[in-house]
């Protein structure tokens, strides 16, 4: 907020502005509280009522997580106008990273309370290996991308030769070092990547006593919500992080090549995924479930995670509907007006497209992360593959593409779609043809994505809000307007 | 020749049969894309439904004995079929939105996409099919220490064959002259008298009919006929069309057979490779779109402000 002061759109900084800003973010936490509380009833109620179908705890949950994944897919779809087909790619980083983490360092399934939750110290640590490790791969892939730019200075056909000298040598290098026990020296991949294996491990060592003492100290009353909020900042963090990997060279592609190519790389997680032996290879991540609070027995769906659960989906629309209407987020929707024309005007148009997909990951991390801990188990094929992305894609624009209370409908209504044809279908009262109907929820919404595209194509609310925010904020008056 | 070499030519072959599939389905979606400058996705399920169809050709006509008219019956009802059902998804979701911006298209060609794959699950079932063996010859021939499936070398010559075809009729015939005319600048065709609508129509056929063949071919080799077995070729189809240079009906038909190869190399010679086969296709299309987006025979094109 500082840098506005030096900002000469939007001018000086008055004391309204200050009150706005205050005034809004004390609403928005408001609000995020309201949502807890929401969610802290209904566990309430879980635990003492009998409730209708629609009104389940699970319902809620997966459309809770439903608008989480269309509003962040809306940031990037919508708002900064690029399309991306591989949002659940992103989810399954945080919800892998995550529930990995969770799984291994038992997170969250202590019944003996005087150690309930003491990992969080460990599950940090664990993602701070992680993240030096991945900055160091991170660092490797870059350098060799700048070489190939370099070299295109030198000549045009150069680039593609190095790549392929690169991709040739490593493949070679790498085939030749998996037969080896002891590897040359020459076989400079093989060594790298050992060399990092071994100081994860070593890392990880001999961070895990002073983690453990940390974790130990805190108060035991902070155990359980330190222990949510750092797999939640950790798998967000982490899909973000995936994010700026795969926006950094795909987001120079347009259009249908950039779809096809976010697409690539969300099946590429999910085939490393699938052939990973520590996350359960293609049999899924099995998590241990958050415990019901009154009667750890009673009910394996997580009731703890439900204050987050509902508060996270309110934090995730404010922090996307903040981004997208201010100054930043103006600058995001004119590089989506016209690339080239915010470029002339000296907009950074890669810069604000990958800050818009990195966002826009960390929530479909975040979403992840509660995916996983809500189910209790998740399939990177089946839970966050073409499928899965294609929904959410679909969700996005049925809502109306860059409207974000229109991704909120949306997601709501077509994540509680499963279970309104689940009720329908077994039901009995319905016409055979119909009863069919209800048995596939995708054709049905196939058919309602053609006929939208066909007779709406700007879907439900096609681009505005609800309720639209005012175009002139105080202090800020557009060049070529005259004041009111 | 040593057991290697052996393994090296049996692998060689495998690959470029597989290769002819996938160039098969490239050849539909680049011509498409050369057209309507639209990812057709729905591209994968057309072979889906040409497969089916074999399927149910073959139960409805109680052909029992394999013979060469019974295989050459099944293959041109299945590319009827799709050649029809091809002209109506065009017809029906494509050409209203014609002047709306790609994006619009792009999304409808997933929505048919999705129809088909989850329609089909209600309509034929989600078991897998199993396909009678139509071609009367014998499943592999040995030809000195080698084992030649007879079934890769007839995807191969059908393959050949269909392109010959393909290549006479974009390149001799007054259609095809369309076709490359509209594909080089779409207004400026149109202008010059070209009915636009019907020459993409019949883009949508031929694709279409290649993608049915491709379906029958594959059901010949690999018996499992299932609503969801369009989705990973047909995206391999696309990444062999955008390796060979999208729009660039010789260049899908490389890139196609140089995707097969590849495939089947890494699953031959690289421990565990068979698990990653399906992901190599997805990092050649990125290693393909960041190094060289216009593909490895296209041509580079300056966009105008």
């Amino acid at each position: 907020m500082l840098s506005r002061k030096s900002d000469p759109i939007s001018g000086p900084i008055d004391r309204r502005f200050w009150v706005a800003t205050l005034g809004s973010n004390s609403l928005v936490v408001a609000c995020i509280c309201v949502a807890a509380l929401v969610g802290y009833l209904l566990e309430y109620r879980d635990n003492h009522f009998r409730v209708p179908w629609f009104a389940q705890t699970l319902t809620l949950m997966m459309i809770a997580t439903g608008v989480i994944m269309a509003v962040s897919l809306q940031l990037i779809n919508g708002i900064s106008g690029q399309f991306s087909l591989g949002h659940a790619g992103f989810m399954a980083v945080g919800a892998y990273v995550a529930g990995y983490a969770s799984k291994v360092y038992n997170a969250l399934d202590r019944t003996d309370p005087a150690t309930r939750y003491q990992n969080v110290g460990q599950i940090v640590w664990y993602f701070v290996c992680l993240a030096v490790v991945f900055a160091g791969a991170g660092v490797a892939v870059v350098g060799i991308f700048s070489v190939m730019r370099m070299s295109r200075s030198v000549a045009r056909w150069l680039p593609p030769l190095v790549m392929l000298g690169v991709l040739g040598w490593l493949t070679w290098d790498f085939a030749s070092g998996f037969t080896l026990d002891v590897a040359p020296r020459h076989l400079l991949w093989t060594h790298l990547i050992r060399f990092y294996f071994r100081a994860y491990r070593w890392l990880l060592n001999h961070g895990m006593g002073p983690a453990h003492a940390f974790s130990a100290a805190l108060p035991v009353f902070l155990r359980r919500p330190m222990c949510l909020i750092v797999l939640l900042a950790g798998g967000g963090l982490f899909a973000a992080a995936a994010g700026w990997l795969v926006g950094l060279p795909t987001l120079r592609l347009r259009g249908d090549y950039l779809a096809i190519a976010t697409l690539g790389f969300s099946m590429i997680l999910i085939n490393i995924f699938i052939n990973s032996d520590a996350v359960g290879k293609s049999t899924g991540l099995q998590v241990p479930p958050f415990p019901n609070k009154a009667d750890p027995d009673r009910d394996p769906v997580a009731h703890y995670i439900l204050p987050w659960i509902f508060g996270m989906m309110v934090a995730t629309i404010a922090a996307v509907w903040r981004l997208a209407y201010s100054p930043k987020g103006r600058l995001i929707r004119a590089v989506r007006e016209d690339e080239i024309a915010a470029a002339a005007v000296g907009i950074e148009t890669t810069r604000q497209k990958v800050v818009a997909f990195m966002v826009g990951a960390f929530f479909a991390g975040v979403g992840g992360v509660l995916y996983i801990l809500t189910q209790g188990y998740a399939n990177a094929e089946q839970s966050f593959g073409m499928a899965q992305s294609l929904m959410l894609v679909i969700m996005v624009t049925l809502g109306g593409l860059g409207s974000i209370s229109g991704a909120v409908i949306a997601g709501a209504v077509l994540s509680a779609l499963p279970f309104i044809f689940r009720q329908a279908a077994s039901s009995g009262s319905l016409p055979h043809f119909a009863q069919a109907m209800f048995s596939n929820q995708y054709a049905v919404l196939a058919v309602l994505l053609v006929v939208t595209m066909l007779l709406r194509p700007r879907g439900l609310l096609g681009g505005r809000e609800l309720w639209p925010r005012r175009q002139h904020r105080a202090g800020f008056t557009p060049v070529g307007v005259a004041p009111t | 020749m040593t057991a290697e070499q052996l393994l090296f030519i049996q692998q060689f072959i495998n690959g470029l049969s597989i290769g002819a599939i996938y160039a098969l389905i490239a050849v539909g979606y680049t011509m498409v894309y050369g057209v309507l400058r639209l990812i057709n996705f729905a591209h994968g399920d057309v072979y889906m439904i040409g497969a089916m169809t074999a399927v149910y050709v073959v139960g409805w006509l109680h052909i029992g004995q394999p013979s060469w008219t019974a295989f050459t019956v099944v293959l041109l009802s299945a590319m009827i079929v799709c050649g029809l059902l091809g002209f109506l998804i065009e017809l029906v979701a494509y050409r209203p939105l014609r002047n709306r911006p790609r994006i619009a298209s792009l999304i409808t060609a997933i929505g048919v996409s999705m129809f088909l794959e989850y329609g089909g699950q209600g309509i034929f079932g989600v078991t897998p099919r199993t396909f009678e063996r139509l071609v009367p010859l014998p499943v592999s021939y040995r030809l000195g220490g080698l084992t030649i499936e007879t079934d890769s070398v007839l995807m191969l010559v059908a393959a050949l064959v269909l392109m010959t075809i393909l290549t006479w009729i974009v390149q001799k015939t007054r259609m095809g002259l369309a076709l490359r005319a509209v594909s080089h600048r779409f207004d400026t065709a149109a202008l010059m008298g070209i009915n636009i609508n019907r020459v993409i129509s019949f883009t949508f056929i031929l694709g279409s009919t290649l993608a049915a063949a491709a379906g029958v071919l594959i059901a010949e080799k690999s018996p499992r006929v299932d609503p969801l077995m369009g989705l990973i070729p047909g995206i391999k189809g696309f990444v062999a069309a955008v390796l060979g240079g999208i729009g660039n009906i010789p260049g899908a038909v490389a890139g196609g057979i140089v995707l097969g190869l590849i495939e089947v190399f890494v699953s031959a010679y690289i421990p565990d490779g068979s698990q990653y086969k399906d992901g190599i296709a997805f990092v050649i299309l990125i290693a393909i779109l960041l190094v060289k987006p216009t593909g490895l025979f296209g041509r580079n094109v300056v966009e105008k402000v």
